[in-house]
């Protein structure tokens, strides 16, 4: 049996169809296109250390040939404050010549202190203001003999232990060699006031390029750009507070000669803008976290302590 | 109290009333058949078997019959009976399959009543026979249960590498799937390419893409019930197969004297001997294998009492040793589930069935990266479901109420750790009770109604849920029926997946008391209309309002409770799908189409910073069509080509220099999450099929074609900062993929 409305429902089941197809073509989003680019103001203080620039930039296209675009004329000062967020004194940066995003001290020189707040404002010609706050981690303490760094032979009471930092890399004297036939690197910290995470950087100095591992995973006669600190940077990691030592293991160095190691306790928004870094290129996040108000980039402190060590390539 | 009122007011009773019962099972083998259908000719009056192949015709006048026994892929059977009065009569009705030549899916269709669907017309329901998914072209000639399913209108997936099921923008965790009436926790081999149901262990299956009954619970968004094969209780039959990629062999057959029957398959990969030829040259490639194996036993206790064992092991391990000679990297990854029930069914006098049944779900996954005895990561997860339910169907005049019970024990322990420190070790254990009543209640020989309760009770944060939903079906004529459905659907555990589209480390966390449960409303709207006895067109429209769902928080990295490890938002689905599907006939098939949308966002979190985005599987556009033919009396042809809106992927918005402590590194500025599309995305998959004797058993040799036109869908957006200008690649995923499979049947 023929329904009496099957024509007309079929009719306006069509139309239902066909005005949903048109009704939902959709334009790209826009988003993109109408981005004002933002500000990216980045500073880090280090204990004891002088602040000597921070870095004002604009964000680019991501089309064409990138050259970090500095922002002309801003005014940037770094405030040390009191527990009330008052402020005590103020130090002065300078663009370092047009179009630059580095931003150096002008008068005295800022040495940050253990547990201190400290905000730094920028004011640009545009009229973005952007500003931070943050407070300095205390010191990973060499002197307690706190920060180990040393092998344990499992057969032995052999302990190889560093507890000093050396002034110069060629000092050798002070330095162990070794191999990857050795026992793993162990390392081990203490608490740190003021900090939320720890970074472990470790660095190949620049004359160290031999790889310790030939015909593998680098070639010795491939020339390797020695310039380029992120590759001589060969990384380490990260560690959220409550991480007091991990074991190194023989794969971050890959080539014979001198690292240097070095511990660094971060403020909680470096630590939290540091592991947001990490999700990022998960991809479960889309940028960085910031403490930068009015903008982008990392208000950060830290206090950091260094190790050296020479790898040499294992006997076969 | 409501549903009693309406039960008391609305059963007319007869007094010289008959009733009829039994199974609807295949003549050759002896199998019940879900979901059957039985109409009485010339009445009004007709049932559909349950998942079980059972139903009931109860408080038929006396008389004189002619029953109309149908089912698809079956011949339809006509049986006159003879009912007197008070009798309680039990017939079981046996169906042939409708094997024309070798062409196992074509249906020669006798007569027009009968038609399943009109018998018990369900909303958003599409009813999958096996036969037909081993038809269809597959990746890698591995007939694949999901893929299957993915051809369905209003069902997605994330990428072609991926079985994972999107019903109607819900995420794969609000799918709830069960096979032989267990949960199956993680459905996917090979990082979510295949997944984990062996096309050949699978006798029926259901998928539910929304407004779903009252019996079903745990899940806000669709149900995938899987029916595994009960074996055949007549004679013994095996099969044994070799692809590009698996191995697979079953067998079934009765056990001694008739009392059951018993069914079992089991397959696996075999790639891990050739990567091990190769690895010995020298080449760091990983070790990877997988395997699963199906079991069922049906023992007839009683002719009316029958217990059924069934059970699944499946496992999936990647090692991979890589690195220097002399400081070694060794990485593993492996994940599996196993399952085990015990459930006994039983036909309790002319018109009541009762299922009790004990279950045991196990999912497992582990992850470890090491260098040389040095714990860079690693990650253990295991669920464990222990769960008692019980269901007591009563059919009675026209009404055919069910009401059970599920307990829910869920033991899990989640530990992420390191060399020197555990970042993550949660260790629950708690239970969900849920109880449900659900009536099916013929009003009017026009009008059926299913209004349905399901009450939770969750011991973890002590939360409780009631659910009513409520599906309604309005025949206008024989050919034309409308339906409406709708209702709230609550769930008490959430899956963290880490990244889109593969599926290889997934965690289940129950809600606790640190979290609200997950819930959804959903409204659905559709007409059906049978242009001809074999032509079905379906028109739906539906909004699903998703409340408190979650999803992994991404700057969490320790934790001890749910919240620790989920930030919970809210969501919003709807669409429009239309369903041209023909039925039976040598040519058969269907064609589809969807419009929908899908959006989330998770407030205060920094998943797109808590504005609204649209998922990756939202696809605006998807069009589909299916096509079996067969050929010849030897060759057989399947095709299926899908058209769709491209996927979403995060445009970038800049470029800057993340400066760390004078080192400095360029950086993509991403835009919101998923703000592009790539553009739209077609493939054409073909399977040929040559059936032939092999030593004079029944064989058949299929060649898959997966991607016959290689066009290769678009994957992700990967941004090359190492290169100024900065380096811009889309990732396409397969190309075409020619493979071939053999088979045999003894």
């Amino acid at each position: 049996m023929k329904s009496k409305i099957t024509s007309p429902i079929a009719t306006i089941a069509a139309s239902i169809v066909a005005l949903s197809i048109f009704g939902s073509c959709e334009k790209n989003p826009t988003e993109v296109e109408k981005y004002q680019p933002q500000a990216v103001l980045s500073a880090y203080l280090c204990l004891d250390e002088p602040v000597e620039k921070v870095f004002l930039e604009r964000v680019s296209s991501i089309y064409g040939y990138y050259t970090p675009r500095g922002i002309d004329d801003a005014v940037i000062k770094i405030y040390r404050l009191n527990e009330d967020s008052t402020k005590v004194d103020s130090f002065n940066f300078r663009q370092e010549a047009p179009g630059s995003c580095v931003y150096r001290w002008t008068g005295r020189y800022l040495y940050p202190s253990a547990r201190r707040l400290y905000r730094i404002d920028a004011l640009t010609p545009q009229g973005e203001h952007l500003w931070a706050i943050t407070r300095v981690p205390g010191a990973i303490n060499p002197r307690a003999g706190s920060v180990e760094f040393y092998q344990v032979y499992p057969d032995s009471v052999h302990i190889v232990r560093w507890v000093s930092e050396l002034k110069n890399s060629r000092d050798s004297a002070r330095v162990e060699a070794l191999d990857r036939n050795m026992p793993n690197l162990m390392v081990r910290w203490p608490d740190v006031d003021s900090a939320a995470g720890f970074e472990g950087v470790a660095t190949a100095l620049a004359d160290t390029l031999f790889s310790l591992d030939p015909g593998t995973e680098f070639d010795p006669n491939e020339p390797v750009d020695t310039t380029d600190q992120n590759q001589m940077r060969v990384g380490w990691d990260f560690y959220r507070e409550g991480q007091r030592g991990v074991d190194l293991g023989w794969i971050l160095f890959n080539w014979e000669g001198y690292y240097r190691l070095e511990l660094r306790a971060l403020s909680p928004s470096y630590a939290d803008y540091l592991f947001s870094l990490f999700r990022v290129e998960q991809g479960l996040i889309n940028q960085p976290t910031t403490n930068i108000n009015g903008g982008l980039g990392i208000f950060g402190a830290l206090s950091r302590y260094r190790t050296h060590i020479y790898m040499r390539r294992a006997e076969e | 109290m409501l549903l009693g009122g309406l039960w008391g007011l609305a059963t007319p009773m007869v007094s010289n009333a008959a009733s009829l019962s039994g199974y609807i099972v295949d003549a050759f083998s002896d199998e019940p058949l879900p979901a059957a259908a039985v109409a009485v000719q010339g009445t009004d009056r007709g049932a559909s078997a349950n998942l079980d192949g059972f139903y009931v015709l109860d408080q038929l006048p006396t008389g004189t019959y002619k029953l109309i026994i149908s089912h698809l892929g079956y011949l339809t059977v006509e049986k006159e009976i003879t009912l007197k009065q008070g009798q309680i009569r039990r017939l079981n009705i046996s169906l042939p399959p409708s094997r024309v030549q070798l062409a196992e899916a074509i249906v020669t269709h006798h007569k027009e009543e009968g038609g399943d669907e009109r018998l018990n017309p369900k909303v958003s329901t599409v009813p999958v026979e096996a036969k037909f998914i081993r038809l269809m072209p597959s990746l890698g000639a591995e007939m694949d249960v999901l893929r299957a399913l993915q051809t369905i209108p209003g069902v997605k997936s994330s990428s072609d590498i991926s079985s994972a099921l999107y019903v109607r923008g819900g995420s794969p965790d609000q799918t709830l799937i069960l096979m032989d009436h267990n949960v199956v926790y993680n459905p996917s081999h090979l990082f979510g390419i295949f997944s984990t149901f062996n096309a050949d262990a699978v006798k029926h299956l259901e998928l539910m893409k929304g407004g779903f009954a009252s019996e079903y619970g745990g899940r806000s968004g669709s149900v995938l019930e899987v029916i595994c094969n009960e074996g055949n209780r007549k004679s013994a039959q095996g099969l044994s197969s070799l692809g590009i990629v698996s191995a697979r062999a079953s067998l079934e057959g009765p056990l001694p004297q008739q009392r059951g029957s018993y069914a079992g398959s089991f397959r696996r990969t075999y790639l891990d001997p050739m990567l091990d030829v190769i690895r010995k040259q020298g080449i760091d490639l990983p070790d990877y294998y997988f395997y699963d194996a199906n079991g069922k036993f049906n023992y007839d206790i009683t002719p009316r009492t029958t217990l059924t064992m069934a059970g699944y092991w499946g496992d999936d391990l990647l090692d991979l040793d890589f690195g220097p000679k002399d400081t070694r990297l060794y990485m593993l990854m492996g994940w599996g589930n196993r399952t085990l029930s015990a459930r006994l069914r039983q036909a309790v006098g002319s018109s009541m069935f009762l299922s009790t049944a004990a279950a045991f779900s196990r999912y497992h996954s582990e992850w470890i990266f090491e260098n040389e005895g040095i714990l860079f990561d690693k990650a253990t997860d295991e669920l464990i479901d222990w769960s008692y339910r019980t269901d007591f169907e009563y059919y009675h005049g026209n009404h055919a109420l069910k009401t059970g019970a599920l307990i829910s024990q869920y033991n899990i322990r989640f530990k992420e750790e390191s060399q020197n420190l555990v970042y993550v070790d949660v260790d629950e254990s708690t239970v969900n009770y849920s109880f449900y009543v659900q009536d099916h209640w013929r009003v009017h020989p026009m009008l059926e109604v299913k209004p349905g309760l399901r009450f939770y009770y969750h011991e973890a944060g002590e939360h409780t849920a009631l659910d009513p939903r409520l599906a309604m079906v309005y025949h206008y004529d024989r050919n034309l029926r409308f339906k409406l459905a709708g209702g709230r659907y609550s769930q008490f555990i959430n899956l963290i997946t880490f990244g889109e589209g593969f599926s290889n480390f997934d965690v289940w966390i129950p809600i606790d008391k640190s979290m609200p449960p997950t819930h959804s409303n959903q409204v659905i709207t559709g007409v059906e209309l049978d242009s001809r006895y074999d032509l079905e067109h379906t028109l739906e429209a539906y909004f699903t309002d998703m409340n408190h769902i979650a999803t992994f928080d991404p700057m969490a990295d320790r934790g001890e409770v749910a919240q620790d490890a989920f930030v919970q938002g809210d969501g919003e689905a709807y669409g429009v799908e239309w369903t041209t599907r023909k039925k039976t006939g040598r040519f058969n098939g269907w064609i589809g189409y969807s419009l929908s949308w899908v959006r989330q966002r998770y407030p205060h979190s920094l998943v797109n910073d808590g504005a609204w985005f649209f998922p990756k599987w939202d696809r605006r556009h998807d069009f589909v069509a299916v096509v079996n033919y067969p050929l010849s009396r030897t060759w057989e042809f399947s095709t299926s080509w899908r058209f769709n809106t491209g996927q979403g992927f995060t445009q970038a918005k800049g470029v800057y220099t993340i400066i760390q402590d004078g080192v400095s590194k360029i950086a993509i500025l991403p835009g919101s999450k998923n703000n592009y599309r790539f553009p739209a995305d077609h493939r054409l998959d073909l399977n040929f099929g040559y059936n032939h004797l092999f030593f004079g058993q029944s064989a058949k040799l299929n060649i898959s074609i997966y991607n016959a036109y290689s066009r290769r869908s678009y994957w992700q957006r990967y941004f090359d900062v190492y290169q100024n200008p900065i380096e811009i690649t889309d990732v396409k995923l397969l190309p075409i993929i020619p493979l071939v499979s053999y088979e045999v049947r003894f």
